[in-house]
């Protein structure tokens, strides 16, 4: 469950990594002064991650980085959710801008992202193979030397 | 035993005892075979499968 003092810190310097960036975007596109609204906002952001993240709760414990088997799962579930949200507000903005005759690629290039990464997902994470299973030696657990199974 | 001491022996959370006690999660086989060695009973014993029928 635990891994370092350290990975607790992860989520919200990706945030704030991630803000940054958006931050020197608009910066240089738009205005400085926008841009530091905009830093500000993300440094916010990181700073209510770090301390939910040090709450006795399962969005606490997946925040920092901290999270046990079950709450890995919850973790995987809310991601899934979260994608499937994406997935269709993709989808519906998509629609408005291909009926507004705007350019619809950027949300073309993202859907097809997500499908790669689905399909690089399943072929890392996969079992495609017929290998035998009686490699127990690479796990933790497996049958007793005599019954494995055929 | 406390939730929390038994949470800490076997490295998972007090919500993860606890949603084992009441049955709304599942441990994996070796999360149940920790669980069983610190009581010092067989896994089996420990958890019973119940047959769902659908």
């Amino acid at each position: 469950m635990t891994r370092s003092k350290y990975s607790r810190l992860l989520t919200p310097a990706v945030a704030l990594l991630a803000g940054t960036g958006i931050a020197c975007a608009v910066g240089i596109r738009q205005s400085w002064s926008a841009a530091i609204a905009s830093e500000a906002i993300a440094l916010i952001w990181a700073t209510a991650l770090y301390f939910w993240g040090r709450s006795d709760t399962d969005t606490g414990a997946v925040l920092s980085q901290q999270e046990d088997e079950r709450q890995q799962l919850v973790g995987l579930k809310a991601t899934q959710l979260a994608l499937a949200a994406v997935i269709f507000a993709i989808v519906v903005v998509c629609l408005i801008a291909a009926a507004s005759k705007y350019e619809i690629w950027p949300y073309q290039v993202l859907l097809v992202i997500i499908g790669i990464a689905y399909f690089v997902g399943m072929r890392a994470y996969g079992f495609d193979g017929d290998e035998s299973g009686n490699g127990a030696a690479h796990s933790r657990l497996g049958f007793p030397k005599d019954q494995v199974p055929d | 035993m406390s939730q929390a001491d038994l949470a800490a022996a076997l490295s998972v959370s007090r919500q993860t005892v606890i949603s084992i006690e009441s049955g709304r999660y599942l441990p994996s086989l070796p999360l149940a075979f920790g669980i069983a060695r610190l009581f010092s009973i067989p896994v089996e014993e420990m958890f019973i499968l119940e047959e769902v029928t659908e």
